[in-house]
């Protein structure tokens, strides 16, 4: 399921068909080019749709702009959104401890990854959120209660991705592994992480984000601090321009890390299997 | 031999789903958990019962299940449109591939607060919120259909001189329709998570809302009923999807 979410559009190894081939003849934009311009468009719409609607309902991109440049002069966007980004780590690193152990566990007991392999795959369907009151009633109103709701929101992709990775391991490198007398321990380290990477970093990367997605929807519902529970308090405020600065920062945000995170992703996969080719000749 | 460890494996994740279920009624029980942070599971199915047959919890059912479907169809249908112009337009793919790709990364649901502000405390935003949620993972697929969309019927549809229409209705949607079917499936749980967790931040009604509701009224076992409720619900509407599925490409078809 998470796979095909995160399929790319874009396969460049079949030509493009039907009309799109004529387009390939315009003079176009370089490789970058294309995507930086969808801001600029939207931002443009935006502006015009301010046009038909009244200030009240909808801000201005130059009210927000304002919004946001305040924002970070008085400190209230800059200081919620550091709380936020805090208890995101904090969550990230436990659910990436918890994910990769549970994951490599399953992984390794193949009868047990079977077992759990499609519950685990099952609670990606729920909506999970609804069950952080249940955190609020163990872990009390504060930062604990996010943050493990946080690191709960984001421990499955994880463990379903470790656990899929493993499982597509050819099986002479485990054999071979065994008739080597590798500690267990060494398995994991020399054998079975390295050729899992790819999977466990896609699944860091999914697990930060629905790490970071959990945080977000906690403080909306209870929380007295952090990006969630200023979007949430400004509403009965109306504070519209304050609003969307605050929600397009923390996209950007998260978009930022993500394009960072998937570019050391591609640079590490590629750097390990260069290693394993070296060692392999 | 295979057989018999597959059987092992569905006996064992049965007693072990059981024992999770178990765990609930004896823990708060035995006095292992706090009474007042959970209550047995026995206790939620009664409230739960006495929540639907009271009608009491219906209305919210109802609420929740016409924006779930309100928002998927708007979704498939929105989605299918927009991956087809991506297909048609290489252009306009280059431009978004980037955002579609990394969209499901980012926390959609801080633009809620946003959909609130602009419309009001009312359905509008809760289905908004759950169709922006659900589209991309149709359009995604939908552009990946028309992919796989073999040259040659396309070239036979321009022998039979199809136009564009004919085109998709009789050569492009059938080819396309496991991967767009596969984006629908997806749509299914985005829907219901879309308008669930919009409920539960922050609405007047629905099934989210029960939870949260009952929540910040101390009613323990109405708010456990009502996470059991939220938690049949998904799980129902995609089990219902994963037959449809089966009943629609069996095993034998798909290889």
């Amino acid at each position: 399921m998470m796979d095909s979410a995160a399929t790319t559009l874009s396969s460049p190894a079949q030509p493009p068909r039907g009309r799109g081939r004529k387009s390939g003849k315009v003079p176009r934009l370089g490789p970058g080019g294309a995507p930086a311009l969808v801001p600029v468009v939207l931002v443009v719409v935006w502006q015009l749709a301010t046009f038909f609607v009244s200030e009240s309902a909808l801000p201005t991109p130059l009210a927000t702009g304002r919004a946001f440049v305040d924002g970070v002069r008085d400190g209230w966007l800059t200081t919620n959104l550091w709380a936020t980004l805090q208890v995101v780590l904090a969550a990230f690193a436990i659910a990436a401890a918890g994910g990769l152990a549970v994951g490599v566990w399953l992984g390794l007991q193949r009868f047990w990854g079977d077992v759990l392999g499609a519950p685990l795959l099952w609670s990606y369907a729920l909506p999970k959120i609804t069950i952080f009151p249940i955190f609020l009633l163990i872990f009390g109103l504060g930062d604990a209660s996010r943050m493990a709701f946080g690191a709960f929101h984001g421990f499955f992709p994880l463990a379903i991705l470790v656990l899929g990775g493993i499982n597509a391991i050819p099986r002479v490198y485990l054999r071979a592994a065994r008739s080597l007398h590798l500690s267990r321990w060494t398995t994991v380290t020399r054998v079975v992480f390295p050729a899992a990477l790819p999977s466990v970093l896609s699944g860091l990367r999914f697990c930060f984000s629905l790490c970071f997605l959990g945080v977000v929807l906690a403080e909306m519902f209870g929380s007295s601090e952090g990006a969630g529970y200023e979007l949430i308090r400004r509403i009965t405020l109306r504070e519209l321009p304050e609003i969307f600065a605050l929600a397009l920062s923390l996209m950007a945000i998260s978009l930022l890390l993500n394009l960072l995170m998937l570019t050391a992703e591609r640079r590490l996969v590629s750097h390990g299997t260069a290693t394993t080719r070296r060692s392999n000749r | 031999m295979s057989r018999a460890r597959d059987r092992r494996v569905l006996l064992t994740r049965t007693l072990v789903i059981a024992a999770a279920l178990a765990l609930l009624e004896i823990a708060p029980r035995a006095g292992m958990v706090d009474a007042l942070t959970l209550v047995p599971l026995s206790d939620m199915v009664v409230t739960l019962g006495g929540g639907i047959g009271s009608g009491e919890m219906l209305p919210h059912l109802f609420s929740t299940g016409a924006m779930i479907l309100g928002s998927f169809v708007l979704a498939g249908v929105s989605g299918v449109v927009i991956g087809y112009l991506l297909w048609r337009y290489t252009g306009l793919r280059r431009a978004l591939d980037p955002y579609l790709t990394s969209y499901y990364a980012l926390p959609v649901f801080a633009f809620y607060p946003v959909l609130v502000a602009i419309f009001g405390l009312n359905r509008t935003p809760v289905v908004l919120l759950a169709w922006a949620y659900a589209s991309v993972a149709v359009i995604t697929n939908a552009a990946i259909g028309f992919d796989s969309v073999h040259t040659v019927h396309l070239k036979t549809a321009r022998v039979y001189q199809l136009s564009a229409w004919q085109t998709l209705r009789r050569v492009q949607l059938p080819a396309a329709a496991p991967h767009v079917f596969a984006g629908l499936k997806l749509a299914v749980t985005y829907s219901v998570i879309g308008v669930i967790a919009s409920e539960f931040i922050l609405a007047t009604q629905g099934l989210g809302w029960l939870v949260s509701f009952n929540y910040n009224s101390f009613a323990l076992a109405e708010m456990y009923a009502s996470i059991l409720l939220v938690m049949a619900v998904a799980v129902l509407v995609t089990s219902a999807v994963s037959l449809l599925e089966r009943r629609l490409w069996p095993k034998e078809r798909q290889a």
